[in-house]
């Protein structure tokens, strides 16, 4: 049993917890939810021990108290966590990662020189990551190094490094599923499923509140920190988002009719292959119209993101890709710049911002860079400084505009959280005002406020300029609502196409039957 | 109105504190010893510009992310070179060090093309990588000394009339003429206004050019390839040019240094002189991350002055051999303390 009282966490004169309480019974599943910011994080993370400088009110699990002061601790009473942000060694294999500082080793050296000097079992420690991995349904291979695995891939990794514990009491979750496309997603909910029925506390932080309706057996929604509503035994998605936002929200949808195929093309793939780190797409023959949204559905790894990357000229291509009409070179992103198209990276962190620079900075730096926009023409190109007035008067425009929580333009970038790191980031193709843009998992991470508004500037961007945008998401639901029609890319093939109007229901059931036919 | 993200902050520069501390300590100590000390401020300004210039040549290849410039001995070959063309053409004066000066650039550029291509082959081991280039180097530098065909005799061995010298002096070609360049003497203390100028004018060129599209373009680069990759910058073009820009500032830095030295110092003589050009940058507070022309012009400072005052004080104070020990323990101690408290601190921060 957990039980959480009064939570206090300070950080300066700033509040991320103030005063929150919850009780997780044995064999709970017990969901948090609430917008970016609402303290769901700092919660899971004074639970792993791995905040520093203390916290106030008390906290009990299984009837001890409880305050660990490191990760560490918190293992030794049989806390696991998984992150938000990925945390696997790239040099070690899927199997050395899984079993980490829990090696198998030899039972009689393990006697005679203690566990951090014996010699190890690898052959154990295989056999163990194959296990956990196919508990979670999964045929990776435990030999292969994490380096080169998917993202959704790495995410079940990490999933099955907690599985491998056997001590396990309490487990915390940081948006598992937020990379993870729907059917992996299912998967790892009934894998979590499984570990309740044998005892387990499970704490869920997700964005995604039809998941969490359906796991959860209790439900608290924070809100600023402090506990806005507690749902014991069902609530529906809708309740969820009502709570969550407070008031004022509502979801927006893609006008019908507004653009098709039949436009003046934008982007011609003909034979067109791509090769991205982790997913393949071959054969894709594509034509994109001017103000057209396309969207790319397809579970992670089965090529989905690989075409925007090809496209742009982030990795290796064959075939013949034309941008209104005219064929672009294979491997050269500033051409591609230049000609109008953009690319919002699915991975933000690593490729989306330069963390170090301020948001301004990160809003305006490529476009001075590839369309001399912002900049003061002296003397030549390359030498010109920037216009700093007109610079921060758009950042401090779209700021207002898109709702980024910053101190100012000059904040560094680093310190928004995810939900407005993402606007950040959407800022910056605006500055670019493309003519084509390529959208990745737009809106993983963020909050359904945050969700909505990304969706409808992605809407606005299309409509004000024409833009054509072709928009990968694992997310079927905002792709049933945003675009014109919509790509099923499964094993790294586009399988089929799924056209607009649909409902909900009834294009997840057409995804459904096209990654069927595909696979039969 | 500061555009960018980073402020200067006193917190971020205790270590700094704590040096200027300790020199205002050993200046008092001076003092007391009866040491000359507006001789030896003298001394600090001219050893500022003298190695100024050689640590600013360590900023570009700093913010473009291609690390220290461990290789500084290439840069340094190619200003040796540019001002053993001037000597052997027998120009003086200040028309002759501009002559060395412009040698020295075209050999910068060209070495540095050469320089750049392999540090790109080495993605992320590039100081190591340049350490290792700039030993290498030397040893090639070494052999075309002895055997190139210069001909004024004023740089050849004097008996046999056949390779360089391994000390040329300048005395009646540059020696000097920018220190002496409108220098003047206030309380004691002799300003070497021309040298302290083109020091002065070369920082603003290189802070100039970081708030260039380019500029920001080769620090974005520095920062994240990634991104600078998707947002179009040509990320091998931006390293080479770092490398190239690093080489012919340095190529000028060894010039400068040369005229207020007296002397041009060939063969082995540029082997370490890496070292106290990026102790000085460290020192000023450059630590991971982007290298700025304050921390170049700060960092040599109070390098180069602790380093004039301290043995003095450790003669006065000590035994005379205690002096050159002092001085490397002073030295060298202030980096790895403006180091530790650097690591320290971002612990700190990170947790």
């Amino acid at each position: 049993m957990l039980r959480i009282n009064d939570l206090v966490k300070r950080y300066g004169a700033h509040k991320a917890l103030a005063g929150a309480s919850l009780c997780v019974r044995p064999g709970e599943i017990h969901g948090l939810a609430g917008l970016n910011g609402s303290g769901k994080t700092t919660l899971l993370n004074i639970l792993f021990g791995a905040i520093k400088g203390g916290f106030e009110g008390e906290i009990t699990l299984d009837g001890r108290p409880y305050a660990p002061r490191s990760p560490k601790e918190a293992m030794a009473r049989g806390v696991g966590m998984i992150h938000q942000e990925l945390s696997l060694f790239n040099g070690l294999t899927v199997a050395e990662n899984i079993t980490l500082t829990r090696e198998s080793g030899h039972p009689l050296a393990k006697r005679l020189v203690g566990r951090d000097f014996c010699l190890e079992r690898p052959k154990d420690d295989r056999a163990r990551a194959r296990r956990a991995l196919t508990r979670l349904g999964l045929s990776i291979d435990p030999d292969v190094p994490a380096a080169g695995l998917s993202l959704g891939a790495r995410q079940f990794v990490e999933i099955a490094r907690e599985i491998d514990k056997t001590d396990l009491r309490l487990l915390l979750l940081d948006e598992p599923t937020a990379a993870l496309s729907e059917g992996d997603a299912r998967r790892l909910l009934e894998v979590l499923r499984e570990f309740a029925r044998a005892g387990v506390m499970v704490v869920y932080v997700s964005h995604r509140l039809d998941e969490m309706a359906a796991l959860c057996d209790a439900v608290t929604a924070l809100r600023d920190g402090e506990v806005a509503a507690r749902f014991s035994g069902g609530c529906s998605p809708e309740d969820l988002a009502g709570v969550m936002a407070g008031k004022g929200y509502s979801r927006i949808r893609r006008k019908t009719g507004f653009a098709s195929e039949n436009a003046e093309p934008a982007l011609e793939f003909a034979d067109f292959e791509a090769d991205a780190p982790g997913e393949r797409l071959t054969g894709v023959n594509l034509r994109v119209g001017r103000g057209e949204i396309v969207g790319l559905a397809g579970l992670s790894g089965h090529g989905k993101l690989a075409l925007a990357k090809g496209a742009m000229g982030l990795c290796p291509v064959r075939g013949e890709l034309r941008l209104f009409g005219e064929p672009v070179p294979a491997g050269r992103p500033h051409e591609m710049l230049r000609r109008g198209a953009c690319l919002l990276p699915e991975d933000r962190r690593t490729m989306g911002l330069l963390p170090g620079h301020s948001v301004v900075e990160n809003m305006v730096l490529p476009a001075a860079w590839n369309t001399g926009r912002f900049l003061r023409r002296f003397p030549g190109a390359g030498l010109s400084f920037l216009r700093r007035r007109e610079c921060e008067a758009f950042a401090e425009g779209l700021i207002e505009r898109l709702g980024i929580k910053c101190a100012g333009p000059r904040q560094r970038v680093d310190q928004l959280s995810g939900g407005n790191q993402q606007k950040v980031a959407i800022a910056r193709a605006m500055a670019l005002s493309p003519r084509v843009l390529f959208a990745c998992e737009p809106t993983r991470g963020v909050d359904i406020a945050a969700k909505e508004r990304i969706l409808a500037l992605l809407l606005s961007i299309n409509e004000e300029r024409g833009t054509s945008v072709v928009m990968a998401s694992s997310e079927l639901e905002e792709l049933s609502r945003v675009c014109d029609r919509t790509l099923a890319a499964h094993q790294g093939r586009l399988a089929g196409t799924l056209q607009s109007g649909l409902s909900e229901r009834d294009f997840a059931l057409g995804f459904a039957r096209i990654i069927e036919k595909a696979a039969a | 109105m500061r555009f960018d993200a980073r402020g200067l902050r006193l917190d971020a520069h205790i270590p700094q504190l704590f040096i200027i501390a300790f020199l205002v300590l050993l200046a008092g100590a001076a003092l007391r010893l009866d040491s000359p000390v507006g001789l030896m401020l003298g001394d600090s300004l001219v050893r500022l510009g003298m190695n100024g210039v050689l640590a600013l040549s360590l900023v570009p290849m700093l913010n473009v992310g291609a690390g220290l410039n461990f290789g500084l001995p290439v840069a340094i070959s190619a200003g040796l070179l540019g001002m053993c063309l001037a000597v052997n053409c027998r120009l003086r004066g200040l028309p002759g060090f501009f002559a060395a000066i412009f040698f020295a650039c075209v050999a910068g550029v060209v070495l540095g093309w050469l320089y750049g291509r392999i540090l790109n082959r080495v993605k992320g081991r590039e100081e190591i990588a340049a350490a290792f280039v700039g030993f290498s180097f030397i040893s090639i530098m070494n052999f075309f000394w002895a055997t190139a065909p210069f001909s004024n005799p004023a740089m050849l061995w004097p008996i046999g009339g056949k390779g360089m010298r391994p000390a040329i002096g300048l005395r009646g070609y540059f020696a000097g003429v920018l220190n002496s360049l409108g220098s003047f003497t206030l309380f004691g203390v002799t300003v070497p206004t021309g040298l302290l100028v083109f020091f002065g004018l070369l920082c603003l060129g290189v802070y100039l050019f970081f708030r260039t599209s380019l500029g920001r373009a080769m620090i974005a680069t520095g920062e994240s390839e990634p991104f600078a990759r998707m947002a179009g910058i040509r990320v091998e073009r931006m390293r080479l040019l770092g490398v190239i820009l690093s080489t012919v500032i340095g190529a000028v830095g060894i010039c400068v240094y040369a005229q207020s030295y007296g002397f041009i110092e060939l063969y082995d003589a540029p082997l370490m002189m890496a070292f106290p050009a990026a102790s000085a940058v460290l020192a000023g507070g450059c630590l991971g991350g982007r290298a700025l022309v304050r921390h170049v012009v700060l960092g040599t400072y109070l390098f180069q002055t602790t380093y004039v005052l301290s043995g003095p004080v450790a003669n006065g104070l000590m035994v005379p051999e205690a002096a050159e020990i002092i001085r490397m323990l002073v030295s060298n101690g202030i980096i790895l303390y403006a180091l530790i408290y650097e690591g320290t601190r971002r612990r700190k921060h990170a947790a």
